[in-house]
């Protein structure tokens, strides 16, 4: 069997996957990624490259994949519909896969009212079931979205996508992601789980479709570095429930790092009792520095045979 | 279009524009009022103190709480605005038509008044020696002070009538007559006489009859009346009669009629009044018997009555058969109606009806005789004074087309607008009527002052702000109507119907004016606010204009006034727009104001937006944000704009 | 129908600074329902401009005209007398009107007195809402008659995304969520199966395309020749 990527082989050969997320900065330089990277490098499977995350203009995801690489860790490219029309998604994705990168995250994108830009011109030509869609028919078909075939090397991407269990419609989280899968996602990473009981009826309800078994699901966890962001991402940010216990905890706690027991309590959670999960994606948002510790202390180390898959990969 | 008629008008025999004296009183302009009110009565005077006024039963203010008190308010618009010549009491060109009328009553003098000011000669015969009627002879003076009736048909003369008093048609001079002199002729000699019961014992002459005994109490004649008088009648006429007894120093009076207290005919306040002064009512009686003894009545014989009306709702009193009661009294007086005095047919040639009256077209108020026309009561039967003045318009009318050999012009298409719609009801604010303040019992039982004492300033001004100027409403040019529905979404009580261009239904509309200030088409209009007055207002504005003051209609000058000098400082020097609602207030005269140079503008409000249109200030304050941030693009700071409302519960306190 | 608003009356007032008698032209149409541009707006409009005027000393004289609707040639020919004296026409219609009125009057300054804002109705007194993205391809049968192409800000046709929470938007609390409206009123009509369809992605080519989009009916083309 040919494996489309690392991460791709890592979850077929049904090992606990662990990815990490790294924010390219608000500037041309390329050091600071290149430090995560080196620090993600031996714990992580592979890493995801956040686009303009929040709608604030940084480095290119795809630019900033192509420096992590570099250090030897495999990039899981986001791209968001947002702000390239289905032209401008497919030149870059084609260039992407040209510098070697296999992964393909895709996403709506967050709404430019909150970023540095709100006065820009959105775009969403596709949304990001149809760019998924599309990118398995480009892969599996070699054609172009407009259906005009693509003579020779068509980009191959393991595709990915997210789901939010925390959203609203709540039953309507299950059908959206079977409609992801159904579209071509191989792999899901999900919305920061912090309510464990909502994801697990969540978990439920996709193992109840089988979705488990028609792609790989990877939660998503976040340590917090304190109360306050707790309460911040519980009241400020749209599509997430952070229980108040957790606020408590985190608040009464006189260890600094409880967010990271927090998260490792989580992960073996998750790991050991939510069927039908078959990786975590940590989000250390603003404490890239925690994710080295976490996947150690949460049993995650050493991640398996890096080298050998690396020979299969096409 | 047919026009719509508030129901008080449409009330009011005369179709007074009622509306449109209350709207004048409420603005202070009581010369304006009075001119209204004389404008189709020749005795606004006497109106003013004794008209039983159809036009409260009628009022639409009624359906919310109580009618308004529009006589009370006529007589304070009379009285404040003291005697006007108006321009058009002047005689007019002479026609060289001689008229002659008969009876110088309400009825008569209307027709006369009328013809004169037409140029014709009119010539009054009455067998009086005063002028006035039943206003002269019958009607007590506590009531009615004569220099009121003085005051009307002086006017009346001023307008060049010739007055022939002392002389009795059929006896000094005859129809036949008359018919040779003049060219036309009217007859208005009214029900002169009191009707008597034909009750054994009757003809006892301590049976008095209510007319003559009137005549002699108005009059200071001395006359007989004994410690105990029963007065027989149940309407105004008995009540009138009793209540002269009790001021002539009557120890007991008591009134006895056929009818059940609420079937009794006489009004309602008079019977009040009546009872508050001592009369006794003895309801559901007949008298059968004067009683006498030793040639003295000392009583009256009565049988209990079982119904008065038949089932057709005709009167036709049965009686309950044994069942007597019999009432001591020594003196008896008969108030149970009046019919014509039918002297005048002498030799006259008119053909006579079946009751001896002169025969008559009750349409045309032709008689047998060409050129001989009637009107008034004998015509009309009894009524208020009001519809004896209706028929003399009338009359007159039919005469001078008779004599221009015209056909007399029909009656105006009106339509009186209906009554209000049930929600439209609860939305109007609750506002209590003013009280018209009297004498106490106690200090009018023995003299004949008046004793109604009129509305003072601030009680007039209430009352006539409690007017919901009925059929003043919007109206829309259906042409500009963009049918945005933005008039049905403002106004305070959802009036507009608006299935293509939008129509504001007279019922419904309560004329505030708002819809027409956020109208975007400029499609309506409303009775209510006098564009043109405010435009000439702001076009008056200078540079000189220290203030603009904006008002709701029930926030008039002289009660912001009074509300107190921190409130609008520059009040006397102000340019005051008077709005039937702060909501009608439209941005753009606003900036009209300042545009001529106004120096400040203010807008009052009452404090639950205006107290008349509850809701219809609910826009103001968005409006006057709107308009502060233009006036700041123009370099003018937005204080020099305010809101203001005024306290609770003012103006009435 | 076409929903407008005033621009601040600086910027008008910006635009005709140098004019010393301008027309302003309202329309009777769509910005008279929207309160924007009618008998009234132009009213206040026309005075507001002459009290800034007249205040910073340059007083400006106003004529004022409504068209029945500005975007039809024939309701414009009433204007083309009160044109000739004046320095700029002030359009108070949407942007059609201003372009009609420019095209008609080759030479004079013509400019904007509203912006013209999106296609809608009322929700309450005072509150108008987009309702129609003017796409040229209407797919509201397929999405419970609620336009996803306006209505959600993403304009995702396969929705909805993760931000949704409590039936709003992540934009905030003042929008719906217009895939939890889809999604509501697919269930209460029984058909929320529609839903797991792929949306294809949208033809845009009818929604913008090279130059101004046209519409023909070919039976109100005269035919010349026939005749
Ligand atoms: C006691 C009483 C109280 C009333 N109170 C009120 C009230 O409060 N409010 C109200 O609106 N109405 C009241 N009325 C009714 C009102 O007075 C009459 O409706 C009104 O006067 C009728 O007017 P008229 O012109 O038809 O007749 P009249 O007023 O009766 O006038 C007829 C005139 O013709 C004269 N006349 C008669 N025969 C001859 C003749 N042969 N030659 C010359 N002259 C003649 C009479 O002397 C009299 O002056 C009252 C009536 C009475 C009797
Ligand atoms: S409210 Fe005024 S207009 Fe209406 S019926 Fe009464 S008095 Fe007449
Ligand atoms: S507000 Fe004016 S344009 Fe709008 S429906 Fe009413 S009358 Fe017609
Ligand atoms: S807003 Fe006032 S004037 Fe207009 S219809 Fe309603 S009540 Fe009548």
């Amino acid at each position: 069997m040919k494996y489309l990527s690392k991460l791709h082989q890592a979850l077929a050969e049904g090992h606990f996957a662990v990815t990490a997320e790294i924010g390219p900065p608000k500037h041309a330089s390329a050091q600071g990624v290149i430090r995560h990277a080196q620090m993600l490098q031996s714990c992580v499977d592979a890493a995801n490259i956040t686009d303009c995350q929040t709608a604030i203009v940084r480095l290119s995801s795809i630019a900033a994949g192509a420096h992590i690489l570099g250090c030897g860790v495999e990039p899981i490219v986001q791209m968001t519909c947002r702000d390239r029309n289905r032209i401008a998604i497919q030149a870059d994705l084609l260039g992407a896969y040209s510098l070697g990168m296999r992964n393909l995250l895709c996403l709506s994108g967050d709404h430019q009212k909150f970023g540095n830009h709100p006065s820009a011109k959105n775009v969403y030509d596709l949304d990001s079931v149809q760019l998924i869609s599309l990118m398995r028919r480009m892969r599996d078909e070699s054609k172009f979205f407009c259906g005009e075939e693509i003579k020779e090397h068509e980009p191959r991407f393991f595709i990915g996508a997210v789901a939010n269990p925390f959203a609203d419609p709540f039953e309507y989280r299950v059908d959206r992601l079977e409609k992801k899968i159904e579209a071509g996602a191989q792999f899901i990473q999900t919305q920061c789980v912090f309510d464990m009981e909502r994801f697990e009826r969540f978990m439920e309800m996709v193992r109840a479709r089988g979705l488990d078994q028609r792609a790989h699901i990877l939660a998503g966890v976040t340590p917090l570095k304190s109360w306050r962001a707790a309460r911040y991402l519980q009241t400020g940010v749209s599509g997430m429930i952070v229980p108040d216990t957790l606020v408590e905890r985190l608040k009464n706690a006189a260890d600094p790092k409880e967010g990271i027991k927090v998260c490792i309590e989580q992960i073996r959670h998750i790991k050991e009792k939510v069927r039908g999960v078959h990786g975590v994606h940590i989000m250390a948002i603003a404490w890239e520095e925690a994710v080295p510790e976490i996947a150690e202390r949460a049993g995650l180390l050493p991640r398996p045979g890096l080298q050998r898959r690396a020979e299969s990969i096409d | 279009m047919t026009e719509h008629m508030p129901p008080c008008s449409g009330a009011c025999p005369v179709n007074t524009d009622v509306r449109g004296y209350l709207a004048a009183i409420a603005r202070q302009d009581y010369a304006a009022a009075s001119r209204l009110i004389s404008a189709s009565n020749p005795f606004p005077s006497v109106c003013a103190w004794v008209c039983p006024h159809p036009c409260e039963d009628n009022c639409r203010r009624g359906q919310v709480d109580s009618a308004l008190s529009i006589r009370g308010l006529k007589r304070f618009a009379i009285e404040a605005a003291g005697v006007i010549d108006s321009p058009c009491d002047a005689p007019a060109k002479k026609t060289g038509k001689k008229v002659a009328v008969v009876g110088a009553g309400p009825g008569g003098l209307t027709a006369a008044y009328d013809l004169a000011r037409q140029g014709h000669s009119v010539v009054v015969y009455e067998k009086n020696s005063g002028l006035g009627g039943h206003f002269l002879t019958s009607l007590p003076t506590y009531r009615l002070p004569r220099e009121m009736l003085k005051r009307d048909t002086d006017r009346i003369l001023a307008a060049g009538v010739e007055a022939r008093t002392g002389v009795e048609v059929g006896k000094d001079i005859t129809i036949a007559r008359l018919r040779e002199e003049y060219d036309a002729l009217i007859i208005s000699v009214g029900l002169a006489r009191s009707k008597s019961l034909p009750l054994p014992g009757a003809d006892h002459p301590g049976v008095l009859m209510a007319l003559p005994f009137l005549h002699r109490a108005n009059t200071g004649e001395s006359q007989a009346t004994g410690e105990r008088v029963l007065v027989i009648g149940g309407g105004d006429v008995a009540m009138d009669v009793a209540r002269t007894a009790v001021r002539l120093g009557a120890a007991q009076v008591n009134t006895i009629c056929l009818e059940l207290r609420e079937q009794m005919p006489a009004h309602a306040w008079e019977i009040e009044e009546a009872l508050d002064e001592g009369v006794i009512l003895i309801n559901g009686y007949g008298p059968v018997e004067i009683l006498t003894k030793d040639g003295k009545i000392v009583g009256v014989k009565a049988q209990k009555v079982k119904s008065v009306f038949d089932p057709g709702g005709k009167f036709n009193p049965t009686f309950e058969p044994g069942e007597f009661l019999s009432v001591p009294c020594d003196t008896v007086i008969q108030a149970v109606g009046q019919v014509p005095d039918n002297s005048f047919l002498n030799q006259s040639g008119l053909a006579v009806d079946p009751r001896g009256s002169v025969q008559t077209d009750k349409n045309t108020l032709t008689t047998s005789l060409p050129g001989v026309f009637t009107c008034g009561e004998v015509v009309t039967g009894p009524g208020p004074a009001i519809a004896a003045v209706a028929s003399g318009h009338r009359a007159a009318q039919l005469v001078n087309s008779f004599l221009n050999g015209a056909p007399a012009a029909g009656p105006k298409e009106t339509e009186v607008i209906g009554p209000l719609p049930g929600k439209v009801r609860e939305l109007i604010p609750k506002q209590k009527r003013q009280a018209m303040p009297v004498l106490a019992p106690g200090s009018r039982k023995n003299n004949f002052e008046p004793f109604e004492l009129g509305f003072d300033q601030k009680a007039a001004l209430c009352e006539a702000l409690r007017c919901l100027s009925c059929g003043l409403g919007a109206r829309v040019e259906s042409e500009k109507c963009a049918a945005c529905l933005t008039c049905l979404r403002v106004c305070p009580y959802q009036a507009p119907v608006v299935g293509g261009p939008a129509a504001m239904p007279p019922e419904g509309c309560q004329a505030c004016g708002v819809c027409a200030a956020f109208c975007p088409a400029g499609a309506i209009s409303v009775a209510n606010l006098n564009l043109s007055a405010i435009e000439d207002t702001l076009r008056a504005v200078t540079e000189e204009t220290r203030l603009v003051l904006f008002t709701e209609q029930a926030a008039c000058r002289e009660l912001l006034a009074a509300a107190g000098p921190q409130m609008i400082p520059a009040l006397k020097d102000a340019a005051v727009i008077t709005l039937p609602a702060a909501g009608a207030l439209r941005l753009e005269w606003i900036l009209s104001a300042f545009e001529n140079g106004a120096a400040r503008v203010v807008v009052a409000q009452g404090q639950k937006d205006s107290r008349h249109h509850a809701g219809s200030g609910k826009y103001l304050k968005g409006v006057i944000a709107r308009a502060k941030n233009l006036l700041e693009a123009a370099g003018i700071p937005g204080d020099r704009l305010s809101l203001r409302k005024l306290d609770e519960g003012w103006p009435v306190s | 129908m076409i929903k407008a608003q005033q621009k601040d009356i600086r910027e008008i007032a910006g635009m005709v600074e140098g004019c010393h008698k301008v027309l302003l032209a309202g329309c009777g149409g769509c910005v008279t329902v929207c309160l924007a541009g009618g008998e009234k707006e132009t009213e206040i409009a026309a005075r507001a401009l002459r009290l800034i005027r007249k205040r910073s000393g340059k007083p400006l004289e106003t004529v004022t005209y409504v068209a029945t609707r500005q975007c039809e040639p024939e309701f414009l020919a009433p204007l083309d007398e009160l044109v000739k004296d004046v320095d700029a026409v002030i359009s108070l219609a949407c942007g059609v009107g201003v372009q009609c009125l420019a095209e008609r009057y080759q030479d004079k300054w013509v400019v904007p007195a509203l912006d013209t804002k999106f296609a809608g109705g009322s929700k309450e007194t005072g509150v108008w809402e987009e309702r129609c993205g003017l796409c040229g391809d209407c797919i509201l049968h397929k999405t419970g008659g609620i336009c996803p192409v306006v209505r959600c800000s993403k304009s995702i046709l396969n929705g909805p995304c993760g931000g949704s929470q409590h039936g709003k938007c992540e934009l905030g609390q003042d929008i719906d969520c217009a895939w939890q409206l889809i999604y509501d009123r697919m269930k209460a009509l029984g058909r929320l199966s529609e839903l797991t369809a792929v949306q294809p992605p949208k033809d845009w080519s009818k929604a913008r395309d090279g130059g101004p989009r046209r519409l023909i009916r070919e039976d109100l083309i005269a035919d010349e020749i026939s005749e």
